[in-house]
């Protein structure tokens, strides 16, 4: 079997159709990569097996549903932490954590480690809306950094400092924490 | 006992030591995936849906243990190949030794 014979065939073109749709949301370069890896196979399996039907060929691969999830959800987090786009990096925790079961764990902790670090970016919202029960927070029992709902016998010290010293603290351990998840990630070549 | 079980835990058992098994043939040389399933299927017997190996030989990567290359072929697709490192040397060590272990603690129950 020579490459045109398999690229043309009708059960290949529609094999690889569902791969595509699978994969539609990763970059073009991830695309071909993971492509380009069961092109090779396919063909390897059919060169080197006499009378090995392309459909054959394709069962024996399995179904894209059976292997794609996990190899595409490493994949699209590495992408993510790349862009540090909170959204897609959202998406992709969300992923990792449906569909690549043996890294699910660490996806739950960077998770859990993101959704400390907006808590910090909701403070500022929240220092907008209750501006004397949110901040440094100073009493005779110690001191509250955050959101109080008694304010008795408290008195806020940092006023509108607050707000830079928050975001600043959110963007900060944004920073860090992306980093972290891009270096605990895989690299593709 | 139902063979289905047995079949089961066979399979079990296959899969939690697939990647020591990628290790220990990638030690013998680099390999491109369709070769190391071939070499898989030929030394252990275990046949499994060929796509799956992919995802595993991604997450060895994830972990350093392996490392791979396109490299052209004057006919035909283009191959990707698949070598162990250093880090997968070591590890492979510690695994050889856990599991010479293993499987002595096993001999003396069977």
């Amino acid at each position: 079997m020579n490459i045109e014979t398999l690229t043309t065939h009708a059960s290949y073109i529609a094999y690889m159709k569902k791969v595509a749709s699978m994969i539609a949301s990763l970059p073009n370069t991830s695309q071909r990569e993971i492509q380009g890896e069961i092109n090779s196979h396919i063909y390897e399996s059919l060169r080197t097996t006499p009378g090995l039907s392309v459909e054959e060929a394709l069962q024996r691969f399995g179904d894209p549903d059976a292997y794609l999830p996990e190899w595409a959800a490493v994949k699209k987090m590495e992408i993510a932490a790349g862009s540090f786009d909170p959204i897609r990096i959202f998406k992709a925790l969300l992923l990792g954590m449906w569909n690549h079961s043996t890294h699910a764990i660490k996806y739950i902790v960077f998770a859990l480690l993101y959704v400390f670090t907006f808590a910090f970016g909701l403070l500022c919202i929240l220092k907008l809306i209750f501006p004397s029960h949110t901040g440094l927070l100073i009493s005779g029992q110690g001191f509250t950094f955050g959101f109080n709902s008694d304010i008795m016998g408290v008195h806020e010290v940092l006023g509108w400092w607050f707000l830079p010293i928050c975001l600043f603290i959110t963007i900060l351990l944004y920073v860090i924490i992306t980093i972290l998840l891009k270096a605990s990630l895989p690299k593709f070549k | 006992m139902d063979t289905k079980i047995i079949v089961k835990w066979e399979t079990q058992v296959k899969k939690g030591i697939l990647d020591f098994i990628i290790l220990l043939l990638l030690r013998e040389r680099s390999q491109y995936g369709y070769e190391l399933l071939e070499y898989i299927k030929e030394k252990t017997g275990y046949d499994m849906a060929e796509g799956t190996i992919y995802p595993l030989l991604n997450r060895l990567k994830d972990d350093g243990l392996i490392d791979s290359k396109w490299v052209e072929m004057e006919t035909g697709m283009p191959r990707k190949y698949y070598s162990i490192t250093d880090a997968g040397l070591s590890g492979l060590e510690s695994m050889k030794t856990f599991w010479i272990s293993l499987v002595n603690n096993l001999e003396k129950l069977l």
